[in-house]
This record gives structure tokens, C-alpha cells and sequence, in this order.
């Protein structure tokens, strides 16, 4: 056992950046899994709009409570800079300003030019919110046509404005696209899984495995009386051991957070979880393989775990990527990894098929067959030349 | 002096490291930013024609009417596919379409998510109705308004006027890559800290041999740190003309100001990497960890992880936004882009100048006079 100690040693000095990832990883997950889950029942979008009243009269302010009932008023102070910010952040969609003369021009029926609006981004919530005062103006304007006064106008207009169409939220149950035993928030935890199985797969195991296969400790222990076949298969179990330890915390970790234990569904993403980190276990053995030293493994643990992240649908959903984007991503393990997640949460358009869902694990499988080999033949041929 | 800053330059272009992540990592992260975030603001931003499928279970023709209408023109509010209830529902399920309009007796909506989209479907139907119900009461109530009432509600009323706010580029996924910049000018900490770390004689072996040669002790400092802000500000002006140039991202029309504040927010990082190079016993090890999680928790607060913390930050804490180093670079950035005149651009490279003094001020304090009964 003594390469398995030696082994278990080195792993221990490189123990805190694999603790740091899982706090950083647990935490954000706590905080993301406190956020507001689905609803199947239709909810319009309800925008941010500040409303500033210059004239300050009857009409206008139940304009304000008007727009109030429909969406969320935020208080701004009429500071352009401010404004300006909090547009192009979006934390505010769109900003009315009701102009001087409001209620006279509506009276007198000069519905053109009554307010200001500024916004800036050229999207759905300011065509949303400008259609709304349009209407609101001229199903004011009718009432009054009608003979109303104008505060019953503004009553009836107010009344006749919440009249709404019935909008039914198709689930498509029958293909079963949204699973109790999967939330679209349990989905959120696997999505990210991927990305820390990279980082700290490569950034612990890889050194722990380059220090081993030094040249001097590996002559050592080659002319020990300990045959090879031990020391390999010694460091393997200790591999092994590390690896499973690592899916088991985050598996253990996603049972908690979600409250319950895996079932039904959720049952085949820990299987998708669990090949993913032997494909993790196989591009870390194949970069060791090649002998990086430490800055290498740095380098090639950054450049790999954010590359398949960005590319494969870990970070952006796959849906936002472009096609030519996904065609590449296709030659990549977390591709697969993620169209399974989303097929099994029924996000990114994907309608769950259990025979899709083990093929696409399938063809995770053969990736990390083919880093296995890959990592094999590059140790064989570098021991060779040695 | 000039002997000693040709060494440190030569020291520093010869670091590996440096050519990593100063050099080939935001060229990588730059790309992946690039093909991740390019067709998000489009996609889930912009405003596009809405495609939405309808079914006619009964005839409707003032509705029909009504649709065909809107679904003209070259920006038109809708794109409609007349179609039967499986082909509709397939679409959907596709999301191929935003939403299915049911004619029936009633007019009623499937849609598939609560998306934006969904919602201008919502609101088209609901005015629709609205209106419809606005003739059938005046009818029954006041007959003799109702022509004028049907021209009121059918008039094209323009009650909105637009103020514009910029001329600038409103496409806020450029916060990642304004970040991505602030990210590699924060690096100059690595730099900032080695400066400190290669004189302090009880830091390492270099220093202490430094420490014993006629050299003065100002100079070999000095030359450090000049060494670590010209290398730094070359990896940041590197990154901007590829950003720029490369990856095509629109700065607006002050391109040199956002290279000038490239350069002040590279004096800034290898201050701060020269303070906390001072402060302490720490070894190398240590205080490059404290640097990295430094100029990264910055970064992260700014927005380079998740665009939506800095609005965060903007509304709950804005002191921290002024004093933010990674906030600073790339607010100076934004300035830039989205305002005319210069006041708040000036105003945080002015804040950024100062921060530099203060923390290069403080180091110098911490490390001069050091003197070393043993090394």
C-alpha cells in the first residue's frame, strides 16, 4: 500500500483548492435554489417603470395608479446619469414621463405627444408599455366621446382595461416535458456540475498523478520489488476513491437542496453525473499524461472547463448558441451531457425521450472509453521513448 | 536606472505565466464571450416580429381583418400562420411559434411559457377585446356616439414621444467584455505583488541579493514597478485591439480614451498588487492567492461572472461601485460608450488615479528604511 499512501499524501496538499471549489459551488446552489420556481399557469411580464408627473392633477395620477395596477412602479430621482444606468442594466424597462397640460389636451381631445418616454433598448417592454398608454389615452378619449365625465372615464377606462383574454399554458403533458421529479431547479444544480467536475478533477488529480509519474519516484519505484501491475492498480484505487468521494458530496449535496431523494428522473441525471465525471477522470489522466508541470495543468484546467462551458450550453443555454456553435460543440462530452439535462427537465425545446436520453449517454460513454485509450497510448508511447 | 528596467522588462516578458493570463487567457475568454453572449441581446432582448399560429374553429372576418393588418408592413408586430389545431400545437411544442390564437366564439391563447413574446401576444388579444366590448356598451348605451366612438378607438394615436438618451451602444452583454478588460489591468496585481515580493529581503532569495548589491534600494523599486505598469499596460491595450479588432465589439468612436484607461486601470492593479506585497510576512504562495481572489471577488462584483451583480451593487451599495477597482475600469469604459460628454468618464479615471497614489503611497511607506539584522 505504500504507492496508495504516497498517493493519498500528495492528494491531501491539493485538498483545500478542491474544498474551495465545493463551497463556492454549494453556496451559489443555496442561493440559486431559494429563487422562485416555475408556475404552470400563464403570468404576463411585469415590467419596471418609473413614471415622472409633471402635471400633478387628477388625470394623471390615475394614469400613474393605472400603470401601477398593471406593473411595477419604481421610484427614480430624475437624474438622466441615473436613469441612463438603470435602462441599460435593465433594472428599470422603461420610463414615462406624464408632460405639462395632460388633462387639459386629453379634455380637449389632443391625445398626440401627452408624455415623454425614454428607453434603451429597442424591445418587447417598450412596445408593451407604449401600446398601454396609447390604449389607455383613447379608451379615455372614448368614454369621454361617449358622454362620460372624466374621472367616470378614467373609472370605466380602468375597468374596461383589466378586461383580459383567457390564456391557457400548454404543458404538454402528454410528452411529459416537466417532471415532479426533476424541477427546472434541480436542472439548474446538474447544469453547472460539469463545470466544477472539470476544475477540480484536473486542478487536484492531475497534480497529484504528474507527481507520481516523475521521472525520479517512478524509477524508484520501478526497481522496487513492487510489480507494476500494483503500483498501477494502486494508483488507480486511489483515483477511484478520490473521484466517487467527489460525486458523492455533490450528489449527496443535490439530495438536500432539493429536499428529497433521487427518483424517477432525477435518477437518470445522477447517472448522467456520474459518467460525466469518469469522462472528467479520463481528461485528467490524458493531460497528466502529456506531463504539463503545474503551470501547464493551470493553463489547460482553465482553457478546458470554460471552453466546453461556453461552448456546450453549460453557461448560456444551448438555445442561445448559433447553430455553427453547436455543430462544433457536438464533438465535445458536455454537449451530450447537456442536451440529457435538458431533455430530462424539458428545457432548451428538448422533449424528454428515454431512448435519446441513453444514447446521448452512450455517446458520453464512448467519450471517455476514447480519453482512456487516448491517455494510455500517450503514457505507453512517452514510457517507451524513455 | 535604465540597465535595471531593461532586466525587469526582459524578467517579466520571459514569465510563462505572464503569456497565460495576461496574454492567452482573455484571448480565449474573449472568444468564448464572443460566441456564447453574441446573439443573446438579439434573441432575448431586441424586439422582433412575434410568430404566433391561429386557428380558426369560426369564421371571424372583422378579426381576420385585424390580423392580416398588423402582420404587415416591414416591422410588423406579428408574423401569423393560419393553420389547424395539430400542426398549431406541434409549432408550439417546437417553439417554432410564441403562441396559438384560438377563434372560437371566443378569442382565446396557448402559449408555452411566460416569456415577453407571450406577453405582447396577451396584450394584442386583450386590446382586441377591449375594444370589441367599447362598441358593444356604447351601442347598447349610446347609440348615436358610437361612429365617433369606433373612430376615436380606431384612430392611430401617437401619445408617446421618445427622448433619446445615447448614441451609444446598448448592447449590455459588452459589460463582459468591458470586465474582461478590467480583469487582465487587475492582473497587474501579479505584477504589483512580484515588485514588492523581489525587493523585501526577508521575501525571497532574489531581494535578499538584491538587498546586498550597491544598487539603491529606490531605484530597484522604482524600475520594478514601472517594468510591472508597462508590460501590464501593453497585455491590456493587447486585449482591447483584439476585443476591438478581432472580435469585432463596438467601444463607440473614443477608442484611444478606452486604451487610456486601460493604462490607468494597469497602474491601479500593480498598486494594489504592490500593497499587499508590502503588507505582511506572507510568503509568494500566499500573497498571489490573496491577489487572485482580490482582483476575481472585484471582477465578480463588477459583472464578469453574472451581468445582472452590478445593477445589484449600483442599487444597494453604490459607494462600493466608486471605490470597486474592476467597477472602475469598466464604468470608465461604459462612460465612454453611452455618454456624451466626459464628466463621469473623467471622474472615475480621476478616482482611479488617485486610488493609485494612495496605495503606491502606502506601500512605499511599508517597505522603505526596511533594514535586515540577518539575511
Amino acid at each position: 500500500m505504500q504507492v496508495f499512501n504516497a498517493f493519498m499524501k500528495v492528494l491531501r496538499k491539493n485538498l483545500p483548492t478542491v474544498i474551495i471549489w465545493i463551497v463556492i459551488f454549494l453556496s451559489i446552489s443555496v442561493v440559486v435554489s431559494k429563487s422562485d420556481s416555475g408556475n404552470s399557469e400563464f403570468k404576463s411580464k411585469v415590467l419596471n417603470v418609473c413614471v415622472f408627473d409633471e402635471d400633478n392633477t387628477e388625470a394623471s395620477k390615475a394614469l400613474r395608479d393605472f400603470i401601477d395596477s398593471k406593473h411595477n412602479i419604481v421610484e427614480l430621482e430624475n437624474d438622466s446619469a441615473r436613469i441612463l444606468d438603470e435602462l441599460f442594466y435593465e433594472t428599470t424597462d422603461y420610463v414615462l414621463t406624464i408632460k405639462k397640460g395632460y388633462e387639459k389636451n386629453l379634455l380637449e381631445g389632443n391625445t398626440e405627444n401627452l408624455f415623454d418616454n425614454q428607453y434603451v433598448h429597442e424591445s418587447y417592454s417598450n412596445v408593451l408599455m407604449t401600446n398601454l398608454a396609447d390604449e389607455y389615452v383613447k379608451t379615455v378619449r372614448a368614454f369621454l366621446i361617449k358622454g362620460d365625465s372624466l374621472s367616470t372615464a378614467e373609472e370605466n377606462a380602468a375597468e374596461t382595461l383589466s378586461v383580459n383574454v383567457k390564456v391557457t399554458k400548454e404543458t404538454f403533458k402528454e410528452e411529459h416535458i416537466y417532471s415532479d421529479d426533476y424541477s427546472a431547479l434541480f436542472s439548474a444544480y446538474f447544469q453547472y456540475l460539469p463545470y466544477v467536475f472539470m476544475q477540480i478533477l484536473v486542478s487536484a488529480l492531475c497534480p497529484v498523478l504528474l507527481a507520481m509519474n516523475k521521472n525520479n519516484i517512478r524509477n524508484r519505484t520501478n526497481c522496487s520489488s513492487l510489480r507494476p501491475g500494483s503500483q498501477t492498480s494502486q494508483i488507480f484505487a486511489g483515483s477511484m476513491i478520490f473521484v466517487l468521494g467527489i460525486w458523492l458530496i455533490f450528489m449527496i449535496s443535490g439530495a438536500i437542496l432539493n429536499e428529497e431523494f433521487y427518483k424517477g428522473r432525477a435518477l437518470l441525471a445522477v447517472l448522467n453525473s456520474f459518467v460525466f465525471i469518469v469522462i472528467c477522470t479520463g481528461i485528467a489522466i490524458l493531460i497528466a499524461s502529456f506531463n504539463p508541470g503545474r503551470v501547464g495543468v493551470n493553463i489547460l484546467s482553465n482553457i478546458i472547463s470554460l471552453g466546453m462551458s461556453f461552448l456546450c450550453g453549460i453557461f448560456v443555454p444551448q438555445e442561445a448558441l448559433s447553430d455553427s456553435v453547436l455543430n462544433a460543440a457536438r464533438f465535445l462530452p458536455a454537449y451530450w451531457y447537456i442536451r440529457v439535462n435538458n431533455m430530462l427537465s424539458g428545457i432548451s425545446g428538448e422533449i424528454f425521450s428515454s431512448s435519446l436520453c441513453f444514447k446521448f449517454i452512450g455517446i458520453e460513454v464512448l467519450f471517455a472509453l476514447a480519453l482512456f485509450a487516448a491517455a494510455l497510448t500517450v503514457t505507453k508511447i512517452r514510457h517507451d521513448k524513455a | 536606472m535604465l540597465h535595471n528596467l531593461k532586466y525587469e522588462l526582459l524578467i517579466r516578458i520571459k514569465s510563462k505565466g505572464l503569456v497565460f493570463w495576461m496574454i492567452l487567457f482573455p484571448i480565449a475568454l474573449g472568444a468564448f464571450f464572443k460566441i456564447s453572449f453574441g446573439n443573446i441581446y438579439d434573441k432575448y432582448t431586441s424586439f422582433s416580429t412575434v410568430p404566433a399560429a391561429v386557428v380558426e374553429n369560426v369564421s371571424n372576418p372583422v378579426f381576420h381583418e385585424v390580423i392580416d393588418k398588423i402582420s404587415e408592413g416591414d416591422e410588423p408586430l406579428l408574423e401569423v400562420t393560419y393553420t389547424d389545431r395539430k400542426d398549431a400545437l406541434e409549432l408550439l411544442k417546437d417553439q417554432k411559434i410564441s403562441g396559438i390564437i384560438w377563434i372560437d366564439d371566443e378569442i382565446t391563447l396557448s402559449v408555452a411559457s411566460d416569456s415577453i413574446e407571450a406577453t405582447v401576444l396577451e396584450s394584442f388579444l386583450n386590446q382586441y377585446k377591449r375594444q370589441e366590448k367599447i362598441i358593444t356598451d356604447t351601442a347598447k348605451s349610446n347609440p348615436a356616439a358610437l361612429e365617433n366612438v369606433i373612430s376615436e378607438i380606431s384612430s392611430e394615436t401617437q401619445s408617446c414621444t421618445r427622448i433619446p438618451l445615447t448614441e451609444g451602444n446598448t448592447d449590455n452583454m459588452l459589460n463582459y467584455f468591458y470586465n474582461l478588460i478590467a480583469m487582465v489591468a487587475l492582473f497587474g496585481t501579479e505584477g504589483g505583488l512580484e515588485a514588492a515580493i523581489r525587493n523585501q529581503g526577508n521575501l525571497s532569495a532574489v531581494a535578499a541579493r538584491k538587498c546586498t548589491s550597491p544598487s539603491k534600494k529606490s531605484v530597484t523599486l522604482l524600475t520594478s514597478l514601472i517594468s510591472a505598469c508597462i508590460v501590464q499596460a501593453l497585455c491590456c491595450a493587447l486585449t482591447v485591439t483584439y476585443v476591438r479588432f478581432i472580435l469585432n465589439v463596438d467601444f463607440g468612436s473614443r477608442l484611444p480614451l478606452v486604451y487610456l484607461s486601460g493604462l490607468i486601470g494597469s497602474i491601479l492593479g500593480v498598486s494594489l498588487g504592490f500593497v499587499i506585497g508590502s503588507v505582511g510576512k506572507a510568503g509568494e504562495n500566499a500573497k498571489t492567492g490573496i491577489c487572485m481572489a482580490i482582483s476575481l471577488a472585484s471582477c465578480f462584483f463588477s459583472g464578469l461572472m453574472a451581468n445582472n451583480i452590478k445593477p445589484m451593487i449600483i442599487s444597494k451599495a453604490p459607494w462600493f461601485n466608486e471605490i470597486n477597482p474592476a467597477a472602475l475600469i469598466s464604468d470608465s469604459f461604459y462612460c465612454l460608450n453611452v455618454y456624451s460628454d466626459y464628466d463621469r468618464y473623467i471622474q472615475k479615471n480621476i478616482t482611479m488615479l488617485i486610488l493609485s497614489v494612495l496605495l503606491a503611497v502606502i506601500g512605499l511607506i511599508l517597505t522603505r528604511r526596511r533594514k535586515y539584522a540577518s539575511l
